[in-house]
This record gives structure tokens, sequence and C-alpha cells, in this order.
């Protein structure tokens, strides 16, 4: 026996327990549904690490009201409940102590529950999962059913395309979108069991921010034992998916809407030369040629009023010029727009719930892009937050209750004063399955000398985003915010590119004639002590 | 066998594994040092193959056979025509346009002011030190309530961005450059005093000099949202669950 295991207290020795010791200290996670009964809290090995590591957020009852309940979104887990999303086991029932494990040492992307493997290690993380449990667990409950999931099948072009009609089949659409982006009819009307408030389908074409995990295991694990507290149901009782294949067909689709790893952060953005004009369709095939440039965003918690959960987590940006314009090309998802059916459905419901009148503004949702006004040239920019006295940023601002894309003078973060003067600058957007795609150009050089330009010498423009959900309640500084990135304009070939290499490829190749003529020439005397040339010709 | 023993054989060898070694390292090195590196073991080979007679003659007598034997015909012209193509390509890799905007130098822990106005009051950073501290030695319980007090303070307010284990990899870290403070590495707070620390949170991002990049950094300013005391106990805090001492005058 393990020596950090304490000794029997009479409420816990009995046979489980004994098993449960054994799961614990060799931290394995198959003998672990085997053992339920729990030990007393106070002398568990658990405790010190719950202490140390989980109770700042789950509370020293574990009832989810730690001391960061407040600054987190979604909340942490409320133990007492009992209700665990991520089980191998039926709907409605327990974790199993290794799905405990599993989400204490991954952690849950795009929460505040961070990954521990490599802070505690198994053995702790064993024993912690055990403490937890002990929240839920009444002394004589008989231990869940563990429910295996079979290792994935490779996935195919066929499974993908199976999979696609069981989503249609199986009215996943309803909720998380045609496309997957979390914009279903029904998607902004759902509520969870803990407290009671709304919660919002996945958007299933960012796999690396499933809280589940993203291997194709895990979103079996979902689809078949549902999410205990959420409208997401299990389907194993489900005829469509009563076959494995099937099963795996429909994950095999899942996987195929979208990247399972998070795009790679960079710091420039690169306009790539083009010799057309820069196309305002955000579907013409020019912009393929710009490489997606990922921006993630984060909260504003830094001036009030803060925002801690923002709606959008991320930006795609590409960006075109040619010799007279610069354009961009903006993507998001947001699963509510002015005239999609889920905003409607939400609205509707708000109004007989009273939360809303019929005649009420509808929710604006906006995207800023922001340059500085002046700066030096050595990384002293105006604050990203939409600069400040002194040091002031330009902004192109779409709001969803506008035509065009306007220009504006930032006052100070989430306000503004509209410019008169639109500079050339023309916009499109098109809203479609939860995507908003923004296009807009401008001329790179305007005759105002005080506004933005982008000339060709340095080619290096500073650039930022803040985007505002209005339906999630943001707007003002109630934004989702990007740091400062560079935007780069590519250099047109020179014709020096061309000409150095061709000279130097010329001047290795004249001296290679050099060195084979006088070692040839030298071989025809015969040097003593070399091999002879054996035929000249 | 014979092969082996031809200094040529043995140099492009030497040059072959050293260059699979260099490439695996993890983290990569970067391109600058991988050319130094190299450059020194073929200066070291250079001595190698020059320190004996015998040597240079094994060297250079498979690549003078290249240039002059017959049946070496097709080789000779393959080596003597990829030379001026690999020269040509590398020119023009070198002269492609950069894709990467030159990295902003900024000074990450500026010299701080001597002394700073906090909340209309002024507190000299040369003198003051953490009222808290003084606690750990004689009122343990108390200490241990500061710590408690920095704890509240830490994961209602910066855990966010500094992460919940003080690693700096908090959920909203990725999207701010430069990226929050890592406390657990030896970098940060282990070399600064606590005083230099409750300017930084005291002022956040906002008040540091023009050379620091004040506007890019994302540390907001907490004066105004937490008290004195409740910035020394965060600041407690930090060096306790880090197991960092601070850095003190003496």
């Amino acid at each position: 026996m393990p020596s950090h295991i304490q000794p029997c207290a009479p409420t816990w020795c009995d046979r489980g327990s004994l098993l449960h010791v054994a799961a614990v200290g060799a931290g394995l996670i198959l003998a672990a549904s085997a053992s339920w009964a729990q030990p007393a809290p106070r002398e568990h090995p658990g405790r010190p690490i719950y202490r140390d590591h989980c109770l700042q957020c789950h509370g020293a009852e574990g009832d989810g009201h730690g001391d960061a309940f407040d600054a987190t979104f979604p909340k942490p887990r409320d133990f007492t409940s009992g209700l665990f999303k991520f089980r191998t086991t039926d709907s409605g029932e327990h974790p199993t102590l290794g799905n405990l494990q599993r989400i204490i040492a991954e952690g849950m992307p795009g929460t505040s529950m961070p990954a521990w493997a490599q802070v505690l290690g198994p053995q702790r993380i064993a024993q912690v999962a055990a403490y937890v449990q002990g929240f839920y667990v009444q002394g004589g409950a008989p231990p869940p059913v563990e429910r295996q999931v079979p290792p994935a099948p490779p996935p195919t072009r066929e499974a993908i395309a199976r999979g696609r009609l069981l989503y249609e089949r199986l009215e996943c659409a309803r909720c998380h979108g045609r496309a997957g982006r979390g914009d279903g009819n029904s998607a902004m009307t759902l509520k969870e069991d803990w407290t009671g408030g709304p919660i919002y389908p996945r958007d299933l074409t960012a796999g690396w921010r499933f809280r589940g995990g993203r291997r194709p295991e895990d979103l079996y694990r979902t689809i078949l034992f549902g999410l205990n507290g959420t409208p997401m149901p299990a389907h194993n009782e489900e005829k469509a998916l009563a076959q494995e294949q099937a099963r795996w067909d429909l994950v095999h689709y899942l996987r195929s809407l979208g990247p399972d790893t998070e795009p790679e952060v960079k710091s420039t953005l690169v306009a790539r030369r083009v010799d057309g004009e820069i196309p305002l369709d955000p579907d013409h095939a020019l912009w393929e040629r710009a490489e997606p440039f990922y921006v993630p965003l984060a909260a504003q918690v830094i001036v009030e009023p803060r925002l801690f959960q923002p709606s959008v987590r991320y930006l795609l940006v590409r960006a075109l010029h040619n010799a007279a314009e610069i354009g961009l090309r903006v993507e998001w998802v947001d699963p509510t727009s002015r005239d999609n059916e889920a905003l409607r459905e939400a609205l509707r419901k708000a109004e007989q719930d009273g939360r809303r009148r019929p005649g009420d503004p509808l929710p604006v949702d906006e995207l800023a892009i922001q340059f500085p006004l002046r700066h030096a040239a050595r990384g002293d920019l105006p604050y990203f937050l939409m600069g400040r006295p002194g040091q002031p940023v330009r902004l192109w601002v779409w709001r969803s209750d506008a035509a065009e894309v306007i220009r504006a003078e930032a006052l100070r973060f989430g306000a503004w004063r509209a410019l008169a003067d639109a500079a050339g600058l023309t916009s499109r957007l098109v809203y479609q399955d939860g995507l908003y795609v923004l296009t807009l150009k401008r001329p790179r050089i305007t005759d105002a000398p005080a506004g933005i330009q982008f000339p060709s010498e340095p080619g290096m423009v500073p650039i930022s985003f803040s985007v505002a959900d209005g339906f999630k309640g943001e707007g003002g500084a109630r934004r989702a915010i990007a740091t400062w990135y560079t935007l780069m304009l590519e250099r047109p070939p020179e014709a020096r590119l061309f000409i150095l290499p061709l000279l130097v490829a010329a001047l290795v190749g004249a001296a290679e004639m050099l060195v084979l003529r006088r070692t040839r020439a030298r071989a025809r005397r015969g040097t003593p002590g070399e091999p002879r040339e054996e035929a000249a010709t | 066998m014979r092969l082996i023993r031809n200094a040529l054989v043995q140099c492009l060898a030497v040059l072959l594994l050293a260059l699979a070694v260099l490439l695996a390292v993890r983290p990569p090195i970067p391109a600058s040092l991988l050319t130094f590196y190299l450059a020194v073991i073929g200066v070291g080979l250079g001595v190698y193959i020059t320190a004996t007679t015998e040597r240079m003659e094994s060297f250079w007598r498979p690549l003078h056979a290249l240039l002059i034997l017959d049946r070496l015909r097709p080789a000779r012209w393959g080596v003597l025509l990829a030379l001026p193509v690999l020269a040509a390509g590398q020119t023009a890799w070198s002269l492609l346009p950069t894709r990467q905007a030159p990295a902003t130098l900024r000074v990450i822990h500026p010299a701080p002011p001597t002394q700073i106005r906090f909340e209309g009051r002024s507190i000299n950073l040369r003198e003051a030190r953490n009222p808290l501290r003084a606690a750990k030695a004689s009122e343990p319980r108390a200490f241990a309530a500061h710590v408690e007090t920095g704890r509240r303070v830490y994961y209602q307010n910066c855990f966010q961005c500094h992460g919940d284990n003080l690693a700096g990899d908090g959920p909203f870290a990725h999207a701010f450059n430069p990226r929050p403070a890592n406390f657990q590495d030896l970098g940060t707070i282990a070399q600064l005093q606590e005083s230099y620390l409750f300017w930084r949170i005291a002022k956040g991002g906002p008040g540091l000099p023009p050379e620091s990049a004040p506007g890019r950094s994302a540390m907001p300013r907490w004066e105004g949202r937490l008290s004195e005391e409740e910035i020394w106990a965060v600041i407690l805090f930090l060096y306790e669950m880090t197991g960092h001492p601070p850095r003190t005058w003496d």
C-alpha cells in the first residue's frame, strides 16, 4: 500500500475502498470504476492538492464558488451537483474516475480550466480526482457502468459524405447550424441545468476549442453519451447510429468541418502583391492567393466596463494590394446576425418572456480595424485599446446597422467619432451560416496627409482589431480585443532578384572552367604521383 | 574500407553527420548560429586535412580524378553544372523579400522611477518594502492570511492572462504581444524587488517608459481597482506560490 494513504477510517474501510486505494496508487484508469466509496474528506491524500490548485475556482466546498467565480465564464463546475459533461457512462450517470482524471490532466480548451498533467503528474491527478468524486458520491452508491469507446477507423471521403447525411438526418443543424458554426435556428434559446442560464451550441469548425477534446474518440463519446446538464442529448439509443460505422461516419464528418489544431499566431500580416483589381467579392479567386492570418481575440478586462468571455474568439484576415489599392478580407464566426433565424427566434422568445419589447432596436454587431495615426518608427505605438489623448488611432468601423464601413477617430476605447469623408474606402459584407465576411479596400495613398497611408516604403503599418457581438450584450468597451500586428506590403519582384543569381552562376561557372583547364593541362604535362589521363580527347 | 580511409570521404561524412545532428536539435538552432557551427567544423576539417601530406593527397586525389579521368566525364559535368545552379539558388533565396516585420525591440524590465504617486500619496520605490512580509517570521497566522488575500486577488484579477499556475499561460495569454509575464520563470519576479512589482502592478502597461512600448502592453493599471494592501498581498502570493525569494537591496 502506498505510504501516502491514510489509515482506514471506519466509514470508508470496506472492500470497495481497498480496491480504490489500489487504483489510486497505481493511477489505473480502468480499475477506477470499480472503486466507489470515498474516504472521509479530511484525511484524503487529494485534499492538499485540491487546496493548492483547485479551490480558487471550484471553492472549498466543491460548489464552484471559489474566488474566481466572478471572473470566469463558463463558471467553474459545481462538483456537488454530480453533473459532468464528459463521461464514458450513460446519460445522467456520474463519470468514471478515469473521465475525471482525463479532464484534470488535459484541461478544457477555451475555458479557465488548464491542463494539469505537467504540473501534477498522474499519481496526484488520480488522488485529486478521487477527492473531487467525494463531493458528489454518497457512501454506498454503486459505481457507474463504464462504456467502451472503440478505436477510430481512419477517415475516408466516403465516410465523411455518409456522415454529412447523418448530420442532416439527425437534425444536428437545428442547434449547430448548417455549416456547424453553432448558428442553428434554436441555438440562442437553449438553457443549461446548473443555473438555468443560456448555453450555446459548440462551433464545430474550431476543433481546438472543443472542451471535451478533439480526438475522434472524444467526439464519439460526446455524440453517444451526450453532455449531462446541457441540451446535447445522448445518441446511444438512436437507430440511425446503431451501427458502429455510422457513429464514426458522423465523427469524421464533424472533424472535416474545420481544423483541429489552433492556427499559428504570427506577428506579420502580409498583403500579397497582385496585378488585378482588388475584389470586393469575398469568394473571388484572388483572395485565395492571400494566406489566412489568424488573430486570436481576448476578453477586454482592462478598462470598465469589462468583458470576461468574448463571443468571437478569433478572426481570419487576408490582405492584398496592387499598385494603387489595399484590400482586407476579414472573417469571423458569429452565430447571430440581423436577419438570421437564430436571432429572430431568440428575440421572439425574449419578447414572450417579457425581457424585450417588440419595438426595441436589434442588437448591433461591430468590427473595428485600427491603425495608429502618428507613431514613432521605434515601437512606441499608441495604446492598443484605441489609443489615448495625444496618441490617436484611426478606425475603420463596420456596424451591422450601417450599409458601409466608416472611417472614424477613436475618442477612447469603444467610442469614436465618424469622419465625414470616406477617403475612397469601400466595403462589402456577406453573412452566411454563422460567418461574417467583410471585404474592404481603399487607395493606398490618399490626399489627406494626416490620414493612414500605405506606401511601399517602409511598407509596414501597425494594425489591430476589435469585435463585438451585439446579441451577447457586447458593444462599446465590452468587446473582444487583439494586440498590435504589422500589416506588411509584399514588395513587387525586383530586377536584381533575377540578375544577381545569374551573375553568381556565371562567376562560379567561369571559376570552374579555369580550374578544369589548368588541372587538365597540368595532367597532360604529367606531374609525378598523380593519375594520368587515360585517353585525352 | 578503402573508401573510409579517404580524407575527402571522411570530411563529407563528418559534415553531413554534424548537419544532421545540428538540424535535429530542439528547439531549432537559428540559421546564423548553424552557419557559424558549420564554419568552425570546416576549419577543424581543414586543419585535419593539411596536417600531413598523405592526407592532403588523399583529399585531392578523388577531386583531381573527377576533373581529368574520361570515364568520370558524366559525373564531372554533373558536378560542374550543379555548383553554379546551387550558388544561383542560394543567392535568389537570400534576396527574396522578407515576409516578417523586423522584431520591435523593447526593454522588458525598464529602470523604475525613484518614486510614484499612488492614490495621491507619494511612494518611494527605493525605500518601499512589502509591509506584509514582516509577519512571515513574527506572526505566521497573519502572514498566511495575507497570502490568502493575495491568492483571492490573483484568481479574481490576474489568472486569465498569467495562468492558473502563474506560468504566463492563461486562456487569453496568446492573444497578446508581449505575452503576459511567466512568474515561474527565473527571468521575471525572481530578479525583481517587491517595490518594482508594486510599480508594475499599480501603473500597468500605460505606466511603462517609451522604450518599453507601453502601447503594446495589455497589463492593466490596477491603481483605483486594487488597494495598496491588496497589491502588496498579491505580490506576497506570487513569491510564496513560485518559491522564488524577492530580490532585496542588500
